[in-house]
């Protein structure tokens, strides 16, 4: 059985490696496609 | 779905097969993918993607690891504030390293309740019919526009209590752990687990009387 709390450093660290490159995009101005009304996402 | 949500779910994706070659990882983006270890990871690169394109501060990467069907680690964390909350089962749920333990609120008339809405017009019809028989019998309702966020939220009171029809498991695995390991029932209606029909997450005083009403206004029901 993987040890929960290890499993929670490692999703720690990769997530906020992953946050970095989403608010770089939004910074840089490159999130991509205009927002279109409905999306089937969220 | 945007540039950015594929970006990062390939850079979780790949940091995750260095990390745990054997493990599988289920995206919002890309679907299932990789092995199929003990472990599977749950993804939802950008929660909040609408708010993401128009720069509101309210959106959240989402991960959980899933053993044995079950949620015991999760994070969400949101690159536009900072603020990260983490749980393990068993272990309690915490943002930023501070304990988390709900609401205490005990009426439902003064609960402050988040939901969301879906992106298919008719169940948006259906959904505003449960608005409008819920909102005389709470304090008021929020909309934030991010399932995970709105789950910590209720983790850590700012919300009293939370529902939502619609919700895949990358939008609530990582979040739902947050919620129920700072004290909240999660579930979905009439004994079902929290699911697309619906998730609910309330403190126990507060979910009973907002699951019944939720139910006689068939929330879990339409398209």
């Amino acid at each position: 059985m993987p040890d929960a709390a290890e499993l929670l450093a490692i999703a720690v660290e990769i997530v906020r490696e992953a946050g970095d490159t989403a608010r770089r995009m939004r910074v840089e101005g490159s999130p991509a496609s205009p927002p279109r009304a409905p999306t089937p996402m969220s | 779905m945007t540039a950015a949500d594929r970006a990062v779910e390939r850079q979780v994706v790949d940091a995750l097969r260095v990390r745990r070659p054997r493990d599988s990882v289920l995206g919002e983006e890309y679907g299932a993918s990789g092995a199929h270890g003990d472990v599977r990871w749950i993804l939802d690169p950008i929660d909040g993607t609408v708010n993401y394109l128009y720069d509101l501060p309210q959106y959240a990467v989402s991960l959980a690891a899933e053993v044995d069907g079950r949620v015991v680690a999760g994070v969400v964390h949101n690159p536009a504030t900072g603020a990260e909350w983490t749980a393990t089962l068993g272990g309690g749920a915490f943002r930023d390293g501070e304990r988390l333990q709900g609401s205490p609120q005990t009426e439902l008339g003064q609960a402050l309740v988040g939901t969301g809405f879906g992106y298919d017009p008719a169940r948006r019809v259906h959904q505003a019919g449960v608005l409008h028989g819920l909102l005389g019998q709470v304090r008021d309702i929020r909309r934030f526009g991010s399932a995970a966020l709105d789950l910590c939220a209720a983790a850590g009171g700012q919300l009293d209590a939370y529902y939502e029809k619609g919700l895949n498991p990358w939008d609530h695995a990582a979040g739902g752990l947050v919620a129920m390991e700072a004290g909240l029932v999660v579930a979905g209606l009439d004994g079902a687990p929290p699911g697309l029909d619906m998730v609910v997450a309330a403190p126990p005083a507060l979910f009973k009387p907002l699951h019944d009403r939720l139910v006689e206004l068939d929330a879990a029901g339409g398209p």
